[in-house]
């Protein structure tokens, strides 16, 4: 170490975090992501090792696909009641004074846990034991974009690192061949759009960051060689080029040329690993008809059977964004639209993962940056539900998680969570815990501040762990 | 971490003490300002900068100019030696890269070094200086402190026309502005009396920021986080200040209170907000080009002439017949072409979001925890406390605000701004910590020679370019990069220079180089944004607003600083090189060194290419010969010739390639493909 007087806060930097913040740290670290398995070392023993976040993005309806409300069908076409609207902003959408809506959809009972769902999710059903369903998220907004920040990065802001960041700069990689933190995109074309800060690392190190695998082309941007650049020729290439740069190193002795050729390998193993992995052709015919993915069609089913493959591949944090859930005008058809394509694949996943033993470290997060009001908002002849961030649910399964519960409650509109509220500071510290990271202690120094994916708040919730 | 604890003992004498503070505050009987330096123990950089005397050196022959007796002085007590000036070819390549983003073209590099004078480098340095490059390359910083883009950002992220404020900028720091005016006219340039069309553009510097629109929060909301974000903003810039920690709470380390805060924001509170919804907006000031003013005046006199023909033509016939004439009709007709034109010509006319101050400023409250809802007692527009500036002379409004920024006398500029150019130079600042010179921020390498440059800086009538030359002429910047293993061993973060550091080069540079080398860089400047080549449907596949339509011709080989920059959507090849979107103020890049830059570098359609183009013209230039043609292509990609080693493991490899085709232009884009992505082509010598 240097003999410049540290700053008073060196004392705080967890070792980490301090040689990030020098010059020669930069090139250590990297190359420590690079060539080691197990950079980062959780703070205690984790339960999981990996995430597969399936991201309903524009928010499916709570009330009618988790959350039965017999009092909200009851007062159907009421007007909503002024005691439920006190101490909050307006709806994203509607104007004026809504009407209460209950749900149309059927609901049952399903496993031993008897947990409850809508005929909305029939295969679900079949997995029910294994879920732990979180009736009572809160969260911050009823937008869009700052509500897919406030699930990816604890703040409606830009500019902040999301969880898959977290997780790489905290754990590091476990695997070679591939980013850390990769994303999958499916749905509808009139979702709302997908924003590079989704995956960003905000102020952490943009190695951090999350790579979007296409559904066109390659799947990595710039992936294939171009035409007429064969493999080998490329093998050619990058032997003189590593020849180059030892001598590079040699004579300058700068630790990131060693970074940059451990880079460059890596890509050229990602060039063969990528495509390999995104084949789905390899998969059994059983295994593609249990999630129903057709190879070469770009799906939502298409992407779970490969978030499996990537997490097999040691890739940590897989999110899959699928778009479509936005219902404000016909409710009706566009979630059973966006049901029809996601739910047999989510529960196929639950199952594959199991059979082979995976699901026992993995975490699997089901959820949209929030729910759906309980008040309709007519459109013509058919009605949707606008943005509900008060009260809301989401599901966890494997990776510590305790199967077969259903915790929390709304009140009996479905409007407010009363009971149990799990924030989305509550829900990130829960599952930092789960992969053995204190989301107290995970923290970068920046702007003067220790910065956490949890802001100043954020409790475990105990009672969803097994 | 057994540290937690003593953080948090800390943590509660220093909210002791802020508390201590504020209480001297609250019961203070007189309205003096407070010196929080004094009450909670000073802290260096909040007392004024001083010059003091070079220090004594041992090696009496090796400093060229002022800085380097301080560096060498520590080098010293260190037990650490310089290292030796680095080869002359090494060292056109980096100041030509420093100074104006690209590499010596072929003729400097030739007369630099056939150029026996000795003091030929600091005859290029100031020669470099003049081109419109230095402009481009030195304006790119800045565009990302003034997180400068072409797009609101959000959700709806739709085009804006800011692009002649970026050309104001390369502008001012061509004409070498002095850094106070240079300010002044960014933060205040609309209220400046009898303020030019130049300088209310400049005023976009603060209406820079994306801009959050929506039909949810009340509009108030919205127009308040573009507020914050100018206070935040220039604490980062000017100040050195994590301004936005006393948004909620009083600065758990700085003297800085939540009513400081508000206070600030007091200053910049009184732009105009404009709409509703999605339609919210502030002031916008037209700019048309020479062009566009002159065809409007003319299409002005041509609608006005043939409305008088149309007129003249009606006033001849009666009612009946006017309908059926078929030369009114025809008249009409011209006339109405005209209009449209002239509507036509207005839509494309850019609109430069710029500062506009409300006849009668808003009141300003502390928002109680950061909530605009919770408004706490009114406060007037003030500087920070801890600045000790005397109530008659506080500053009452933005404007005022930006001249007692630059009158010289703020502990914090000079400091901040020589610290970035420092950093621009040697990768780190003094302060590594560029954007926080608070208690929590680093503390300086060298805190004398900081000084010496600020007071340099300040005497010099701000002239930044001053000390950017004394910076790139001194001995310390023309060291040579190699690390002595006695450095490596005693200083891993090079922190007392023993050598000159090793950075990647920022995205910016790393494609420009490329074109530059290919030949296809196009120099030309200035204007709209351009749309360089980008992979198909890229804004598609995220279901973003608009379509990207590539530029034809030149336009496609600009520099990489006219990119259309799309904060949601950064260009990917920019991106995967860490440009940042400039949804904020960044002091610093992350200069990251992953897979998918590798990927980019080689496969990217705009580095393919370039490696062709280059291929190419190795060929075409150099008639024939392996040897001769390796030579021309070391070159132009890393102003050397290659070394007998190299040379020989070239030729083996063309010898490999022509195994696998017999076309000379594939076998050559291979090498050339492999110049490119050279650590050495990658990063600054």
């Amino acid at each position: 170490m240097n003999r410049l007087p540290p700053p008073p806060s060196a004392g705080v930097l967890s070792r980490r975090v301090f040689l990030q913040r020098s010059a020669a740290g930069l090139g250590t670290i990297a190359l420590g992501s690079l060539l080691q398995a197990h950079a980062g070392q959780p703070h205690f023993a984790p339960k999981a090792k990996r995430i597969i976040f399936l991201f309903m993005a524009g928010g499916p309806s709570h009330v009618d696909l988790f959350d039965p409300k017999p009092r909200l069908n009851e007062l159907d076409g009421q007007k909503i009641p002024a005691e439920l609207l006190k101490d909050h902003q307006q709806f994203a959408l509607i104007r004026g004074t809504p009407s209460l809506k209950g749900s149309t959809r059927k609901f049952s009972r399903h496993g031993r846990s008897g947990t409850v769902l809508s005929d909305w999710l029939p295969h679900l059903g079949g997995v029910a034991d294994e879920l732990a369903v979180i009736r009572s998220m809160k969260t911050d907004t009823n937008i869009h974009d700052p509500g897919v920040n406030m699930m990816n990065c604890g703040s409606v802001m830009f500019d902040r690192p999301t969880l898959g960041a977290w997780l790489s700069y905290g754990l590091g990689s476990e695997n070679q061949d591939l980013p850390a933190y990769i994303v999958l995109t499916s749905g509808s074309d009139d979702g709302q759009p997908l924003l590079q800060s989704f995956w960003g690392n905000g102020f952490l190190d943009s190695r951090h960051q999350g790579v979007p695998f296409r559904n066109a082309g390659d799947p990595v941007l710039s992936l294939a060689n171009p035409a007429n650049v064969s493999s080998s020729a490329r093998r050619d290439q990058l032997d003189l080029l590593r020849w180059m740069n030892h001598r590079q190193h040699d004579s300058l002795g700068d630790p990131e040329i060693v970074s940059r050729i451990a880079s460059y390998e890596m890509a050229f193993r990602m060039q063969s690993s990528v495509p390999e992995l995104t084949d789905l052709r390899q998969e059994p015919p059983h295994i593609l008809e249990l999630y129903g993915a057709v190879p070469g069609k770009p799906s939502y089913a298409n992407n779970c059977v490969l978030a499996r493959r990537l997490i097999e591949k040691g890739v940590r944090f897989v999110q899959l964004y699928d778009r479509g859930w936005d219902s404000h005008t016909d409710i009706h058809r566009e979630h059973t639209r966006q049901c029809a394509a996601a739910d047999r694949p989510t529960a196929a996943l639950i199952t594959d993962l199991k059979q082979r033993g995976l699901l026992d470290d993995t975490l699997v997060i089901w959820g949209g940056e929030f729910g759906r009001t309980p008040v309709a908002q007519v459109s013509g002849n058919t009605y949707g539900r606008d943005h509900h961030p008060h009260g809301f649910t989401m599901w966890m399964a494997g990776g510590g998680v305790k199967p077969g519960i259903t915790h929390g409650a709304t009140d009996e509109f479905g409007y407010h969570a009363t009971e149990n509220p799990v924030h989305v500071h509550d829900l990130h510290a829960t599952i930092l815990h789960l992969l053995g990271l204190d989301h107290e202690r995970l923290t970068f120094r920046i702007q003067g501040r220790d910065f956490r994916l949890t802001d100043v708040s954020g409790e475990v919730q105990r009672k969803l762990l097994a | 971490m057994q540290n937690r604890t003593a953080i948090q003992a800390r943590w509660v004498v220093i909210g002791a003490l802020t508390a201590l503070a504020n209480a001297v505050i609250a019961t203070s009987e007189s309205p003096a300002p407070i010196q929080f330096n004094r009450d909670v123990g000073k802290h260096w950089a909040f007392e004024s900068p001083r010059r003091g005397a070079l220090p004594e050196v041992r090696r009496k022959a090796w400093p060229r100019n002022a800085i380097d007796y301080f560096i060498l002085a520590r080098l010293e007590q260190e037990g650490l030696q310089p290292s030796p000036e680095t080869a002359r070819e090494t060292l056109i390549r980096r100041i030509a890269l420093d100074l104006t983003g690209l590499a010596p073209s072929p003729e400097l590099l030739r007369e630099f070094l056939a150029d026996r004078r000795p003091d030929a480098y600091e005859q290029v340095v100031p020669e470099l200086m003049a081109t419109h490059a230095y402009a481009e390359r030195q304006a790119q910083d800045w565009l990302d402190l003034a997180r400068y883009a072409d797009s609101n950002g959000y959700a709806d992220d739709q085009t804006r026309d800011s692009w002649p404020y970026r050309e104001w900028v390369i502008n001012a720091i061509a004409r070498n502005a002095p850094f106070d005016q240079f300010t002044i006219e960014q933060l205040a340039g609309d209220m400046l009396p009898g303020a030019t069309t130049e300088q209310r553009i400049a005023s976009a510097f603060h209406r820079n920021a994306p801009q959050a629109k929506g039909n949810t929060y009340p509009v108030e909301e919205y127009r308040l986080k573009g507020v914050s974000d100018r206070v935040n903003t220039t604490g980062t810039v000017w100040l050195g200040l994590t301004m936005a920690c006393a948004e909620c709470h009083d600065h758990k380390f700085d003297p800085i209170t939540q009513r400081d805060y508000f206070s600030m924001f007091a200053l910049f509170n009184n732009v105009v907000h404009t709409g509703e919804a999605f339609a919210q907006d502030g002031p916008s000031l037209k700019v048309p080009s020479a062009v566009q003013s002159a065809r409007q005046l003319e299409l002005n006199r041509q609608v006005a002439a043939a409305t008088a023909s149309v007129n003249t033509r009606e006033a001849q016939l009666d009612p009946a017949a006017a309908r059926a004439d078929s030369e009114l009709k025809r008249l009409k007709g011209i006339r109405d072409a005209l209009v449209k034109d002239c509507d036509e010509l207005e839509r494309n006319i850019p609109k430069v979001p710029v500062m506009e101050e409300l006849a009668k400023p808003r009141d300003t409250h502390v928002h109680l925890r950061g909530s605009f809802l919770n408004p706490g007692d009114k406060v007037p527009p003030t500087v920070p406390a801890m600045f000790g500036v005397r109530p008659e002379q506080q500053p009452r409004n933005r404007l005022e605000f930006a001249r007692w920024l630059v009158d010289g006398r703020n502990p914090l500029v000079a400091r901040v701004v020589v610290n970035r150019l420092w950093q621009a130079c040697f990768g780190h600042g003094l302060v590594r910590s560029p954007a926080d010179f608070g208690r929590q921020g680093a503390r300086p390498s060298h805190p004398e020679l900081l000084d010496w440059l600020a007071c340099e800086l300040v005497e010099s009538g701000w002239d930044l370019q001053h000390v950017h030359k004394l910076l790139v002429t001194s001995a310390t910047y023309r060291q040579s990069a190699r690390a002595s293993s006695a450095a490596r061993r005693r200083d891993p973060q090079n922190i007392w220079l023993a050598h000159a550091p090793r950075t990647r080069l920022p995205a910016e540079q790393i494609r420009d180089q490329a074109l530059a080398v290919a030949g296809l860089l196009v120099t030309g400047t200035g204007g709209r944004p351009v749309f360089p080549m980008q992979t198909p449907n890229y804004w598609e596949e995220r279901a973003l607003p608009g379509k990207w339509v590539a530029s034809s011709g030149s336009d496609r080989h600009r520099r990489s600083l006219y990119t259309y920059w799309r904060r949601m959507a950064l260009h990917p090849t920019l991106e995967l090189l860490d440009a940042p979107a400039r949804s904020v103020c960044t002091a610093r890049r992350n200069i990251s060194n992953v897979p998918t830059q590798a990927l980019v570098t080689f496969n990217d359609p705009i580095f393919v290419e370039a490696a062709e183009a280059f291929a190419a013209r190795v060929l075409r230039e150099v008639p024939s010969g392996d040897s001769a043609r390796l030579e021309h292509a070391f070159r132009l990609a890393l102003c050397r010739a290659p070394a007998r080693a190299e040379r020989a493991r070239f030729l083996d490899f063309l010898r490999e390639q022509r195994a696998r085709t017999h076309e000379e232009q594939i076998v050559w884009t291979a090498v050339t493909a492999v110049l490119l992505n050279l650590d050495e082509f990658l990063c600054r010598p």
